[in-house]
Order: structure tokens, then sequence, then C-alpha cells
């Protein structure tokens, strides 16, 4: 079997809320606060923080309807706002509350390398006119992560079946219109 | 050159004492880690090196020399989701590399093409090949 790498993140959609993969043509959309909107009705205003985190299939349908993903807005490099509570330390959001990459190796194999950032027109672009903030669970401060130089670094892990990481993540647009970006892990393993 | 063993997902080796290694030897199946973590450990157990090691995935092969150098055998995954659309995509590679005393050199494969990085010798990440 060949080791692979897949994201998910834990959502209701409509089973129970789970650890739920992303599929093939699932894509991750944040949106201002509010009931889900696609689109123009959706749009974070700009230099804003999303004030909401949805799962949607590839005709902009919700597909966590029943309990949405959970929304963390970037407030300042060392706090976040959960679901729209109030100011929090970084340090406080969960696993569950993050974007979980997983890793399957078989046979087992350990992680030497695994980095994670977002892009826009290549891999070492930044997305234009949105700024991506990212941080690994469990660490100290978001930082920016655009353009492969800025990639996060998620760290090693000992040879075993299965590796997970966990990234947090808020998005926030400099100029009015759609934006486009693609997020990437990378993973290198021995 | 070793005949391209049967399983045309893996990696292959020759160490100096003439023995031939693939993946899926048997004696490099453990549970504690992988088959080229074993291969390394029973090298060193037994005193051999490796000679050479080559990677080989979707019809395309690269063989690098060990030149007196540590040799390592290793898959590059990675994973993508678009934020607006276009859907996901997922890439694997294998890598071979050699450990110099002043740069790693990276031979890579996968479905796309074959590429070779150099790399300073204390980077465990394996290189990003280009998105076609």
């Amino acid at each position: 079997m060949a080791n692979t790498v897949t994201f998910k993140a834990v959502y209701d959609p409509g089973t129970g809320s789970a650890l739920t993969e992303i599929g093939a043509t699932d894509k991750l959309y944040w949106q201002k606060a509010g009931e889900f909107a696609y689109g123009a009705s959706g749009a974070i205003p700009v230099n804003e923080y999303n004030g909401g985190f949805h799962i949607i299939n590839s005709s902009n349908e919700e597909l966590c309807d029943t309990a949405h993903a959970v929304n963390l807005k970037y407030l300042t490099d060392s706090t976040v706002s959960i679901n729209g509570g109030d100011s929090a330390n970084v340090n406080t959001i969960t696993t569950a509350q993050c974007l979980n990459i997983l890793v399957s190796c078989s046979p087992n194999a350990e992680v030497t390398a695994a980095t994670f950032w977002a892009y826009g027109s290549g891999e070492a672009n930044a997305p234009t006119g949105l700024t991506v903030k990212g941080m690994k669970q469990g660490g100290a401060a978001w930082a920016t992560i655009g353009g492969s130089a800025a990639a996060i670094k998620l760290g090693t892990s000992a040879s075993a079946a299965t590796h997970n990481y966990y990234v947090a993540l808020s998005v926030s647009p400099t100029s009015n219109g759609a934006k486009t970006g693609t997020l990437k892990a990378s993973v290198t393993v021995v | 050159m070793l005949p391209l063993c049967s399983h045309e997902d893996c990696w292959q080796a020759a160490t100096v004492d003439g023995r031939e290694w693939c993946q899926h030897d048997p004696p490099l199946q453990v549970a504690e880690h992988s088959p080229w973590r074993e291969l390394e450990a029973l090298s060193k157990r037994e005193g051999f090196a490796v000679l050479w090691a080559q990677v080989n995935l979707g019809g395309r092969f690269l063989r690098m020399e060990a030149e007196g150098c540590p040799l390592v055998c290793g898959e590059l995954l990675t994973q993508e989701t678009s934020m607006t659309g276009g859907g996901n995509v997922n890439r694997r590679y294998r890598w071979v590399r050699r450990d110099e005393l002043t740069r790693r050199v990276w031979g890579i494969v996968g479905a796309e093409g074959a590429w070779q990085y150099e790399t300073p010798p204390d980077c465990e990440a394996c290189p990003d090949p280009p998105m076609t």
C-alpha cells in the first residue's frame, strides 16, 4: 500500500460530528460571520478576518450543514476568537479545531520533515490579495504562511503507521473580489 | 545494474558484500521501522556498506552511487487543496539521497519526471519538484 497524505476536519455532514476527510472535490470556505453564504453575500470585508468556516462541495453547497467546522479567527499574533468567542490565547486551540494532516505509512515509516503553506500563482508566491495566517496546533503565535519560503515547519515524527499534524488557519482579504489560493502540505518520509 | 524489481514501486540497492536488496525483501520487513532503516541497521550490525541505491516509480528509475558516502531512500508526499475550487491534488515521489560532507544530493522520481537537487548537509526535507 502506498504512503499517503490526507486533509481532514471535524464537522457534521449529517451523520454525526466526526473527523472527516476533505474529499477530492471538496473545498475549504472561509466567509464573514453569520449563516453560510457562498459568494459575494458571504464575503469577508477587506482587512478583516474570517467569521465563519465551512466545508463545501464542488457545487458550492455546504457539507457541514448539521454542525459547522470550527471557525478560528486571527485577532493578534498570539490571540484567536474561536467560533466567535472572546479573545483567547492561541495555545488554547485544540486539535479538533484544526485542519488535520494525516500521514499514513505502510509499512511503518518515520517523518523526517513536514511543512505547510499557502500559495497563489506559483508555490513561491503568496496568494494575491489574501493574507493567510497559520500555525501548528500548540504553537505560541500565528505566522503569515503565504509562499513556500514562509512555510511553517510541522516537525518530525518517529516510525509509525500514522502521523497526525494539526494546523490552525485564518484568512483576510486585502482587496475586493474573489480570491484564489492553494494550501499545500509536503512530507518527507524514510 | 540490477534487473528492475518486479515491484515497480520500490527501491533497490546493492551492498559491498555482493548482496542485492529490494524494499520488499522479507528480511527487511520489521515492525519497528521502514525497510530502508532496517537495511541501515543490518549494514551497521554486519559491517557492510551500501554501494548504490535505485528508486523506481511509475516506469521511471534513478540510481545513485554511494561514492563512499551514506545513502538514504525515502518518499516525498504532497497534498494540496484549493481554497476556491479545483479540487485536491495528491503527489507521491520516491527519492534517493547521498549525504556528502558539504551537501546532500537528491535524486527524485515521480509520475511527471525525474529531478536532481542539492541541499545543505543538514536539510531533511526533500525538495519539491516543480508542478507541471
